[in-house]
């Protein structure tokens, strides 16, 4: 499943790239209950309860950065087993800064394996959108409130 | 001329199931009915990955969940060389796997606890790291050079599992190049599951003495013993296995799961029984299915419509593992039954099975060993072949029947049908339906632009595995059995290898028994289904039952006849031969006034037993057939389809069929319409998906669909009678007959109805959107 989307923050790239770089900053935007912390600097780990509807449960997710280009790119892959299913994400995020704002494109592919898989693509597809972008609507205010 | 006396309970009789006045009050005994003191309860961790590297497995957190006492891993059975086991057609699966998962669902780990909430607690909390691997889905692309190859623990270099071939290749070629008409179809028989109401489990418990008892979910009880024999390295002797009641079974309960043997481990390391009893996504997701064909049939005709030749290419799709449960020499099970009710002079199949990140498939879903895949793929093609004709397909179907005269009969493919008028039962069905009438109707309804089919399907049917000179599992020789024991008075027990789940054995053996010994059924008790007191069977699949046990059962009564004989001429003060069998009763020849009953000789068996007899009467019937039973029918369906929304209404069907000598014709009746609905529910409904990825896409009854009451339609049923000439009392096996005949007859009607389109296949399960789209495109073109 291919997600995408963009947003615009009034803070600089390199705000913006170290905060995406803080895994505890970063995961703390997510709206479902959470607990992450750093394992080393390329990687992290922790527990994020969620799921679809009334279908919810703990998922269990690794997170790595695979690519950080200092204030132009960072590439994460979130790996994840929960409710019997599995999670397998790589996210591309393109900073670009212009006029004091950091506009940031993000996208990336998202397998869902297991019974979760199972629920129909719209369903999932809607409930992943909301929730990602939820994520960077509350980043955004984080970064513009500091 | 008198009539000759009648039995209570003897054969042909309707009487009620014995064992229904249990089950309608709710007293069935199920493995999940078992209650032991101290039992704990086994949950299983599942794979979300079709396949993926195991990078690590930490079951610390699940063991600090209260209630949780053990979990078993891969690392702990392969310590104790458990963590693979031989599936039933000699190839290898994981019982737990130690590094790699092979498909979506698969067991990773046991979780034991105190009680079944606990276990569920400790089924989350177990951490398992997967790193997915390319996943290979597609059978085609799994024989593909470069595809990921899934057996290298097994020095595999592909895919590939077998190839297996029968007949003669270069006869059926020249005859199909001099044949007038070839016709070629591409045929897809999707992954189905058997969806018995009850799903799969065990209770495992070890005594004292080390002995261990396992109340499970399995149609063949005794070769589950004698195969946890031979891997646990337990003495057989020191192993019970018992069936109870059991809730359907239909093929899906022949194999073993890898949750039985964790269950066992787990009892005998916490030395407390332990059960488990699998959720209905486990059943959906991790058992084994059946069906998985990719079919390519060619057949060829004399331009006036006798058939000639029968071609087919087939790949099967077996999962990660061939753990069908097909008799040792035929790893495609009876496909080649394929030639089906027609005298072929030649033909010509071969199938290739490949791997794929699935589980298990290949197991016979209520089919006897891949006989529906056959009856769909020659019913299918004859009927293409006489559209393509332009012959009536009833008239076509006529006109190539092998006749009645011709039995036995020699196929093309190497069987001995034993009888057969197949004619008959489709000039019956014809007959029942109004089939002349039903023509014109149609061809009204074209003239008006309506949509309507009546399809046909004449199968022959393969049952009763089989002779030990051809058939065994694991080496173990397809007979069965009968222990047959009269009481003092007259009462009868007789205990049986086959395990009935839900077929009605303990009145029809009983029935059987009643005609063989002049006893009313109602005082004959059947057992089956536990390994320390029933003679070693084969167990109950494939239709086998009536034609082995029942056989057996028939051959026992008959030996204790003998000797009861003996008796009675002492009784009566004649000469044994002197005494015939004869309503139901041993009378002095020409005297029918002097006779005794069996009760009377029963008695003087056990108080005033002959000199140099032994004293009591019974007997005990191992039972090799000399020959397969060939069931057959022919079904007549007619549709109603909806052009503009593709929606297929079944407004008939009659189904005729021929399974010998009837025991109890309410049985039979019950066996066909509900193998009528699970033949309906595939060419309609059923079908277990996989994406890309590997997922199922069917993993709960909101993605499987199962026809319901409203879905199903109204069965008209219909018999002839032709009995087998080698049976003991000529009958055949009737279990399965309806579920192999009924979806080729649906088939051929929606496309008999879209024959002005020219569409000559869709393949099933036919969802009113492949029947619109394929309106629509041929609209189109």
């Amino acid at each position: 499943m291919h997600i995408e989307g963009d947003f615009r923050v009034r803070a600089t790239a390199s705000r913006v790239y170290a905060f995406f770089l803080d895994p505890v900053a970063f995961t703390d935007c997510l709206d479902d209950p959470h607990e992450f912390h750093a394992v080393d600097a390329d990687h992290f780990e922790g527990t994020v309860t969620t799921g679809v509807a009334f279908i919810r449960g703990t998922f269990r997710v690794r997170g790595s950065y695979l690519v950080k280009t200092p204030t132009s790119a960072i590439r994460v892959r979130l790996q994840g087993t929960g409710l019997g299913s599995g999670l397998d994400a790589e996210l591309d995020l393109a900073l670009a800064e212009a006029a004091g704002e950091t506009s940031l494109h993000w996208g990336g592919e998202v397998r869902l394996s297991g019974p979760i898989a199972a629920l129909g693509e719209r369903m999932v597809r809607g409930t992943t959108e909301k929730k990602v972008a939820g994520l960077f609507e509350n980043a955004r205010r984080k970064l513009e409130g500091a | 001329m008198a009539q000759p006396e009648t039995v209570h309970g003897g054969i042909g009789q309707s009487i009620p199931r014995k064992e229904d006045a249990r089950f309608i009050r709710g007293k069935g005994n199920y493995v999940d009915d078992v209650d032991l003191p101290g039992m704990l309860f086994l949950d299983l961790v599942r794979s979300p990955y079709a396949h993926a590297k195991i990078t690590a497995l930490r079951k610390e957190k699940a063991l600090a969940v209260p209630g949780v006492l053990a979990v078993i891993t891969g690392a702990d059975l392969a310590a104790a060389k458990l963590a693979w086991m031989p599936t039933l057609m000699s190839d290898t699966q994981m019982v737990l796997p130690t590094d790699e998962v092979m498909f979506q669902g698969q067991e990773v780990a046991g979780v034991v606890a105190t009680d079944r909430y606990a276990a569920a607690d400790g089924v989350a909390a177990v951490e398992v790291d997967y790193d997915p691997l390319p996943v290979v889905v597609d059978p085609f692309k799994a024989l593909e050079p470069g595809a990921p190859v899934l057996r290298g623990d097994k020095g595999k270099k592909d895919n590939h599992i077998w190839h297996w071939e029968v007949g003669d290749k270069a006869a059926t070629e020249k005859a199909l190049k001099e044949s007038a008409v070839v016709i070629k179809e591409r045929l897809y028989i999707p992954r189905i599951h058997v969806s018995s109401i009850e799903t799969c489990g065990c209770v495992a418990q070890v005594d004292a003495m080390g002995k261990l008892t396992v109340w499970m979910t399995t149609q063949a009880p005794h070769a589950i013993r004698t195969v946890f024999a031979l891997v646990s390295g337990l003495p057989e002797n020191q192993i019970r296995i018992i069936s109870p009641d059991i809730g359907g079974g239909f093929g899906g309960k022949v194999p073993v799961y890898p949750g039985y043997v964790i269950a066992v481990v787990a009892a005998l390391t916490t030395g407390q029984p332990v059960k488990w009893v699998e959720d209905r996504t486990g059943n959906l997701t991790a058992d084994s299915f059946a069906r998985d064909y990719h079919i390519e049939a060619e057949m060829g005709a004399t331009k006036d419509g006798k058939l000639t030749a029968l071609r087919v290419k087939t790949l099967a799709d077996h999962g990660y593992t061939d753990a069908a449960a097909n008799p040792s020499k035929f790893p495609a099970g009876l496909f080649h039954i394929i030639t089906g009710s027609y005298p072929f002079a030649t033909a010509f199949v071969e199938v290739d099975a490949a791997y794929t990140n699935k589980p298990p498939g290949g197991i016979a879903y209520r089919c006897s060993f891949r006989v529906t895949e056959a009856a769909y793929t020659i019913e299918r093609l004859v009927e293409n072949m006489a559209h393509k004709l332009k012959i009536d397909p009833a008239e076509f179907r006529l006109k190539n029947f092998i006749p009645p005269e011709a039995f036995p009969f020699q196929s093309a493919l190497g069987w001995t049908y034993d009888s057969g008028n197949y004619g008959g039962a489709l000039k019956k069905a014809m007959a029942m339906i109004g089939y002349d009438e039903l023509r014109k109707e149609q061809a009204e309804k074209r003239k008006r632009g309506e949509l309507m089919g009546i399809g046909i399907s004449s199968f022959t049917e393969i049952v009763g595995a089989g002779p030990a000179k051809q058939f065994d599992i694991l080496g173990l020789k397809m007979f069965d059995s009968a222990e047959v024991r009269i009481h003092p008075t007259g009462k009868v027990i007789a205990r049986l290898g086959t395990k009935s789940q839900g077929q009605g054995h303990e009145t029809t053996y009983a029935q059987i028994l009643a005609e063989e010994l002049g006893i009313s059924s109602d005082f004959i008790s059947i057992e089956e289904g536990d390994t320390d007191t029933a003679p070693y069977g084969l167990g109950t699949y494939a239709s086998r039952s009536t034609p082995t046990s029942g056989a057996a059962a028939a051959m026992a009564a008959r030996k204790i006849r003998d000797k009861a004989a003996k008796i009675a001429a002492q009784m009566l003060e004649v000469s044994p031969d002197d005494i015939e069998w004869k309503d139901h009763k041993f009378q002095v020849k020409g005297v029918p006034d002097k006779s005794k009953t069996m009760a009377e000789v029963a008695f003087a068996a056990y108080t005033t037993p002959l000199e140099g007899m032994e004293a009591g009467l019974e007997a005990v019937d191992y039972y090799n057939p000399p020959n397969l039973t060939f069931p057959f029918g022919s079904y007549i369906c007619a549709v109603d389809v909806d052009k503009e929304t593709g929606q297929v209404k079944v407004r008939r069907f009659v189904a005729v069929d021929d399974c010998g000598v009837i025991i109890n014709p309410t049985i039979v009746d019950g066996q066909i319409q509900g193998g009528l609905t699970m033949g309906f529910a595939p060419a309609m409904m059923e079908e277990i998906p996989y994406d890309a990825d590997g997922n199922n896409r069917a993993g709960s009854f909101l993605e499987y669909l199962l026809p319901t009451a409203v879905e199903t339609p109204k069965w008209e049923t219909g018999k002839t009678t032709t009995p087998s000439p080698h049976h003991p009392f000529g009958a055949k096996g009737v279990g399965e007959s309806a579920t192999v005949g009924a979806p080729a007859a649906i088939v051929n009607a929606v496309l008999d109805a879209l024959e002005p389109y020219g569409v000559t296949n869709i393949d099933i399960p036919l969802s009113a959107h492949k029947v619109w789209k394929a309106i629509h495109s041929k609209d189109a073109a």
